[in-house]
């Protein structure tokens, strides 16, 4: 994957965070706007990505848990919590996919779980967040993204 | 109703709990007494059966020269094997030499008819196949009770005594060459005992290639009974031993001296596409390089 | 209805104790297996039943947290089918075990012969996993019932909701990680963790609406989530086939088409097409697994389909065993909710255990990592954090525990505890007899004393290598290992005597190793007389 499609992942999976939980839905509705939004990055990796590389297993789903994450900053209610959540969501993803590869003789990525992970811890000092912090956290997630 | 809720539930626990019980009894001592004699002619049968209905082989690739192993780097030994396949004719003795030096069992005609033998050098498409030794072998990885080991001499072995029949080995074992104990041979009059070296394998274990443990380690006795270091001189495998073409070779990889590393100069080494990736200390020798 | 069920578990178990009997005794070979598939039907169903225990948990635990209101409507059935759903499941890999006797060589014990378990292999992480999940999930239903008559454990519930919050998703994980590890192409992915705790809450979810009708009730957001489950597994089924372009039409049939069919209201409002979509949910999610672990075709034998009946009527006497037990003693429970609570832990207390759980893990790593530096630490921490849960969740259940019920009682029960907990623990610690099995011992030695052996072969195989083959001490070997060896002389023998020494050959001494079951009392007895040769040739 080279860094120009790794950029337009970010992009792909930024351009439906900013809407994910505008309307409210049925849990059902819900469940399937998740689904296909996961089909779309599925099918943006399949095209894009060389599916011989085993990284690319788990691509779109990362791809998925960044949006989540992203999404999060438009929340009004217990916005830290739901922060949390998805940061563990991309922990989750990244390291047990990094686990089971390192079995097949994969590189593992170290310092992207070590900064997810203080990610998670992090949000929790910001209770109230102005406009600057949320750049900030969304700089920083972009960030874990590009670099890793 | 005839009987209440009370009495039925109350026998019905009992029912429950003694068949438990007599599930779980022990099953007494087996006494030799009931081994029937397995004779050789039994075993060749079934050689011959498993030569009849032979499994697929991978493509072959080709590989360095085993070198010292990733997690004993400072290790002087690295036993493995050679087998030429331009001598060899699949001709199945050294399946013969194995059964017999090892103690491997005979399978009941159940299991005979699933292909189910306990052959520890299978032919596939006529080309011998055994435990590869891998350094970085898959089966070790995911033993939970460490009964799958490497031992620093390079031998991939196995600790019958502390296999709990997880199985996880033989799932993970790209080439399937692992081989689970499903009947109890002993029990079944199965079990031919030839060799009072080789310990007899209980059921509910799995059993491999062991590159003749047992004659490494006598050799080394010896060696070290009059203070020289082993290096795997004189020894050598049942299957090297009764090759009638002398197409396999015992040696150590990290002797200059041994044979099965002067051998392999100008060779073409090669090995099983899937077992390519776990650096195996047992190799195919095929045309010159 | 309970009843009935009740007493449908039980007669399923007639055939599933049969089935339990015929698989320890006859051992693996009696369900479909070869020497290519090692893992069969126990596998599928072991995974099934333990993605059931899932949506207890999720429905409880999870929606607890997440502040959702029909929680607390349903969480007393949601956590007893996570407990019925556990027992079953352990059982299908201990059956599987080739000697299931040996199933404590699974425990992660540091024990003082150095045979401990291999922190690399997933099934050691899944032992860990489950065992915990077992034992927080008996805290948080305990911890429920006792808070309906002491608010004060609201809290103490809240806090295990959180504990078993990851650890439910864990063990699924683990599960996944089983297969994924492993270098078989069609259950590699990275994917994994991800598609198995989905499939685990799709399935869980099914059964909870089974359960919920049996009670004659009806949760439609639970419908909600089936649907939307559905949907996502879909997705994970296309990326399966963009991946090892596998695709499974009957488990996408029963698993997705099907569970469509609540979107129509008319046939949603029907009890019957709630069942039977709820069913073939369960039957998708079973066929998914069985097709991803027995890819090979074998034929079935009885075993493999009284697994069903013992699964079945396991899952159900116990459920509803517990189910009827619990409404004897308060009737209403299953339909009541607790009351609201905003009581907290105190941060000192908080902040206190989980630094002692910590601790606790911190130090069982510190204990076992010098054994075995070769594991990669990312290994470890499959079995740390379960650890680090129980630690926890088993301070905040004590510390709930004892502010409720009188003091004597607690200690008694808490006493009488840890003593049978100790011992167990003591005699795991132990472990058994890891010598080879009685039956290859007998043929060993009998076979040497018949082949009779010359006793200088085996003089020099057994005692050479420290004594020397002329008896005269290997001093390259002893020095490096023992501190001295006594010079052979026939004053030395006489002083000891051959029946002693022949006791000293089998039952060892100081330096000396035992070598009873290695050459036999007529041997140990030959060999002693080779000594007596042996000093003569010196003088």
């Amino acid at each position: 994957m080279t860094p120009l499609i790794n950029a337009l992942a970010c992009l792909l999976a930024l351009l439906p965070a900013s809407f994910l939980w505008t309307s409210p839905r049925s849990i059902a509705r819900y469940g399937i706007s998740q689904a296909l939004i996961l089909l779309c990055f599925m099918l943006f990796t399949f095209f894009t990505g060389d599916m011989e590389d085993p990284m690319m297993e788990f691509y779109p789903l990362k791809m998925w848990a960044f949006c989540l994450c992203v999404s999060t900053l438009t929340l009004t209610k217990k916005r830290t919590f739901f922060m949390t959540l998805a940061q563990g969501l991309w922990f989750w993803i990244v390291f047990f996919g990094s686990l089971s590869l390192a079995y097949r003789g994969e590189p593992v990525n170290n310092l992207s779980m070590i900064l997810l992970f203080f990610g998670m811890i992090g949000v929790q000092f910001f209770k109230q967040n102005p406009k600057e912090i949320s750049l900030g956290i969304l700089i920083y997630w972009v960030g874990i993204w590009m670099l890793f | 109703m005839l009987i209440s809720k009370r009495t039925f539930i109350k026998s019905f626990g009992a029912l429950l709990g003694g068949l438990l019980l007599f599930g779980c009894r022990k099953q007494g001592e087996k006494s030799l007494s009931r081994v029937r004699p397995v004779s050789i002619p039994d075993i060749k049968k079934q050689i011959k059966e498993a030569m009849k209905n032979q499994k697929p082989l991978d493509s072959l690739v080709a590989i360095p020269v085993p070198s010292s192993l990733k997690a004993f780097p400072n290790a002087t030994n690295r036993f493995g094997m050679a087998i030429d396949l331009d001598l060899c004719d699949g001709c199945g003795e050294c399946v013969l030499a194995c059964n017999l030096e090892n103690n491997i069992p005979l399978v009941n005609e159940y299991q005979a008819s699933k292909n189910n033998y306990m052959h520890w050098i299978e032919l596939r498409d006529q080309i011998p196949v055994t435990c590869f030794h891998c350094g970085d072998a898959p089966c070790e990885k995911v033993c939970p009770t460490g009964a799958a080991v490497h031992s620093p001499d390079g031998v991939s072995a196995m600790v019958y005594a502390r296999c709990a029949g997880t199985r996880f080995c033989g799932v993970n074992c790209p080439i399937k060459i692992r081989k689970f104990n499903y009947v109890d041979a002993l029990d079944e009059g199965l079990q031919f005992i030839s060799n009072p070296e080789v310990p007899v394998r209980e059921q509910g274990v799995i059993e491999k290639c062991s590159l003749c443990l047992h004659r490494i380690q006598n050799a080394r006795l010896k060696a070290k009974t009059i203070g020289k270091e082993f290096l795997g001189e004189n020894v050598t495998t049942a299957c090297a031993e009764a090759c009638p073409k002398g197409a396999i070779l015992f040696g150590n990889w990290l002797d200059p001296n041994s044979l099965l590393y002067k051998k392999a100069r100008g060779r073409g080494v090669y090995t099983l596409s899937s077992i390519a990736p776990f650096d195996p200390s047992v190799v195919y020798f095929k045309g010159v390089r | 209805m309970v009843k009935k069920l009740f007493i449908v578990g039980l007669i399923l178990l007639i055939p599933g104790i049969w089935t339990l009997f015929q698989a320890l005794s006859i051992g693996p070979a009696s369900w479909a297996l070869d020497q290519s598939l090692f893992w069969g039907t126990p596998i599928v169903n072991f995974v099934f039943w333990i993605g059931l225990a899932h949506a207890g948990t999720f429905l409880s635990a999870i929606l607890l947290i997440l502040e959702v209101r029909f929680q607390k409507r349903i969480s007393l059935v949601a956590e007893l089918s996570t407990i019925a759903a556990i027992l079953v499941a352990s059982i299908f890999p201990l059956i599987h075990l080739g000697i299931v006797s040996r199933f404590y060589f699974l425990i992660p014990f540091f024990n003082e012969r150095n045979i401990f378990a291999n922190f690399s292999s997933p099934l050691i992480w899944d032992f860990v996993a489950i065992f915990v999940y077992l034992c927080i999930s008996i805290f948080y239903i305990v911890t429920h019932l006792l808070s309906l008559k002491h608010a004060s454990l609201l809290k103490t519930g809240k806090v295990l909701a959180w504990i078993l919050f990851p650890l439910v998703l864990w063990v699924h994980t683990i599960v996944s990680l089983d297969f994924a590890v492993t270098t078989n192409n069609l259950w590699q992915g990275a994917y994994f963790p991800i598609y198995f705790i989905l499939g685990a809450l799709f399935s869980g979810l099914a059964l909870v609406v089974f359960l919920l009708e049996v009670q004659k009730r009806r949760v439609r957001k639970i419908e909600e989530l089936l649907i939307a489950a559905s949907w996502l597994l879909f997705v994970f089924w296309i990326w399966e086939f963009f991946q090892k372009g596998v695709w499974h039409f009957e488990v996408v049939f029963f698993g997705f088409v099907i569970v469509q069919l609540l979107w129509i209201p008319v046939l949603r409002n029907q009890k019957t097409i709630r069942l039977f979509v709820s069913f073939a949910a369960l039957v998708s999610m079973w066929l998914e697994r069985y097709v991803l672990i027995v890819p090979s075709d074998l034929e079935w034998l009885p075993v493999d389909y009284g697994w069903f009946a013992l699964g079945i009527g396991l899952f159900l006497s116990v459920f509803f065993g517990l189910y009827l037990l619990i409404q004897k003693y308060n009737p209403i429970v299953f339909y009541v909710s607790a009351e609201e609570s905003n009581e907290k832990y105190s941060k000192k207390v908080l902040w206190g255990i989980l630094a002692g759980a910590v601790v606790f893990a911190l130090l069982y790593f510190a204990l076992n990592y010098p054994l075995d530096t070769s594991v990669p630490l990312m290994n470890w921490i499959p079995v740390l954090f379960p650890l680090f849960s129980l630690f926890a969740g088993l301070s905040f259940f004590a510390l709930g525990v004892y502010s409720v019920v009188p003091k004597k009682q607690f200690f008694l029960v808490s006493g009488l505890l840890v003593l049978i907990l100790g011992g167990a623990f003591g005699a795991f610690y132990a472990g058994g007899d890891t010598n080879l099995g009685v039956e290859s011992k007998i043929i060993s030695v009998e076979r040497v004393s018949k082949n009779n052996r010359p006793v200088k072969d085996l003089w020099a195989s057994r005692c050479a290598s420290c004594h020397g083959l002329k008896g005269e001490g290997n001093r390259k070997f002893i020095y490096e290992f023992y501190p001295e060896i006594q010079d052979l002389t026939l004053e030395r023998l006489n002083s000891q005597g051959e029946d002693s020494l022949t006791q000293v050959v089998l039952k060892g001494r100081a330096f000396m190793n035992p070598f009873e079951g290695r050459v036999s009392e007529s041997e140990a007895r030959a060999l002693i007389r080779y000594m007596y040769q042996l000093a003569e040739e010196k003088e």
